[in-house]
């Protein structure tokens, strides 16, 4: 209920529609032109930002180990945006699950999320079959299996705008895929498809 | 029977062998070879030498059982290779799991069941053949090697995705797209509408007041709004806010249109 609570006082901000109850607008394009960020995009060597495999989930704090067996706390707020296949919530979120996070490194150690991504793949292969509500991949030397889910698989031929029109792949083309990976499996939730049109 | 059927092993296992020792002469086959257990079992130094040194006896053993007079200590030295192979592979899956078997071609990936099946299926044509002894080659036996030959392509690994690869095809062919019903969808997927925004001048413009990723996203009419989170001002006193975007659903980036909501101020986000 409060989600929608939300929704509604956000979607009158945006569009004028609704009265902002309880809400302080900040005003208009004109006004937010005049913000300027020091904020460098993220990278790799960034302390801030951290990848690993979650191990405990504590409250809104995940326990991360990352790939030198070092251990961060990477702590959630309201501000922190989570994606699991789609932007989501920590609720859907598991022990076991991988992740990518970009924040603010704390005094303690600990990473303030600005965002984080639960195990998003990029990867790129070879359409070997298609079958219903799944693609058959060749990643390196193995198979994949990339499921398609309904309302929200996508795909991008060439420069078109994406569309959930999933009729246009072919079985021996090769693609790029950005998607969730079920952990410990050859599965992979597929979000957006990108192939040659 | 028995015999007729033996009487085409030495064939088949010459065939096989002179494409495994053919194959270990190849350029491909010698970078991939550096993946191998084998590489793992003799070192990096002595692993061109031993490699070769394989190939070497395979094409003799193939040599020596597709020249005639065909004679029994031939198969016998086919049944101790075959079980030479079985043994690496034993070896490789034990000490070296990761690795690939360095066999019968490049690109096979780590030794798995067919790789084992395959050198089964060499071991069990070489013991039936040198136990049994030979006899005249007939037709059943030429249809016997056939079908031989054909289980092996199915085994190799190598060939595993190609075959893979021409099934998906025909069955391409001979049925209806299985995505089909998704052309149909009127829905505009969540990528398509951050083209958009990402490309428009108001994104463009204050991009760099936002600190996460999409929060979250909904459709109201003909719009769908976004929401992210960001920050006004400074660190660290600035204020936490949300800023929402409304994406029309026609393509007109100039109607797109931004708010920016002080956080503390909006209800909770219960779903957290």
């Amino acid at each position: 209920m409060e989600a929608l609570d939300r929704r509604k006082v956000l979607t009158g901000a945006v569009l004028g529609g609704a009265a902002l109850v309880g809400a302080t607008a900040f005003g208009s394009v004109e006004a937010a032109h005049a913000h300027e960020s020091s904020q460098s995009l993220d990278d790799a060597l960034d302390p801030n930002f951290v990848d690993g495999r979650i191990t405990a989930i504590n409250g809104m704090t995940l326990t991360v180990i990352g790939l030198q067996n070092l251990l961060t706390q990477i702590r959630i707020t309201d501000a922190t945006s989570v994606w699991k296949l789609r932007p989501t919530t920590l609720k859907s979120v598991d022990v076991g699950d991988g992740l990518y996070a970009r924040g603010a490194r704390m005094a303690d150690g600990s990473l303030a999320a600005d965002a984080v991504w639960v195990n998003i793949v990029n990867l790129h292969a070879e359409l070997t079959s298609i079958g219903r509500g799944v693609l058959h991949l060749r990643y390196g030397h193995g198979q994949l299996r990339g499921h398609v889910v309904p309302g929200t698989t996508s795909a991008v031929y060439g420069d078109e705008p994406a569309t959930a029109d999933l009729s246009r792949l072919r079985v021996g083309s090769h693609i790029q895929f950005i998607g969730a990976w079920r952990p410990d499996t050859d599965d992979v939730d597929i979000a957006t498809i990108f192939a040659v049109s | 029977m028995l015999e007729s059927i033996a009487a085409v092993q030495p064939l088949f296992l010459g065939l096989v062998l002179a494409w495994a020792g053919g194959y270990k002469f190849t350029r491909r086959a010698l970078v991939a070879a550096g993946d191998s257990a084998l590489a793992r079992l003799v070192g990096d130094r002595r692993l061109t030498l031993t490699y070769r040194a394989v190939a070497c006896v395979e094409l003799a053993t193939a040599a020596v059982l597709l020249a005639p007079p065909a004679m029994r200590w031939e198969l016998w030295l086919a049944v101790a290779l075959a079980g030479g192979f079985l043994s690496y592979l034993g070896y490789t899956r034990i000490a070296a799991p990761t690795s690939s078997c360095g066999c019968m071609g490049s690109g096979a990936g780590r030794v798995g069941w067919r790789h084992f099946a395959r050198a089964g299926l060499l071991l069990a044509a070489a013991a039936v053949a040198a136990w049994t002894g030979n006899g005249p080659i007939t037709t059943l036996g030429l249809a016997v090697l056939g079908v031989e030959l054909l289980v092996l392509l199915l085994l190799s690994p190598e060939s595993h995705h190609a075959i893979h690869l021409q099934f998906g095809r025909l069955k391409e062919r001979l049925r209806p797209h299985p995505l089909a019903a998704t052309k149909e969808l009127a829905q505009i997927p969540l990528q398509a509408t951050l083209e958009r925004l990402y490309d428009s001048p108001v994104y463009a413009a204050n991009a760099s007041l936002l600190r996460s990723d999409v929060q979250d996203y909904w459709d109201v009419d003909d719009w769908r709004i976004l929401a992210f989170a960001g920050r006004v001002g400074a660190e660290p006193a600035g204020t936490v806010v949300t800023v929402v975007f409304a994406v029309p659903a026609e393509l007109a980036p100039e109607r797109i249109r931004m708010s920016i909501v002080d956080a503390s101020t909006l209800p909770e986000p219960s779903l957290n």
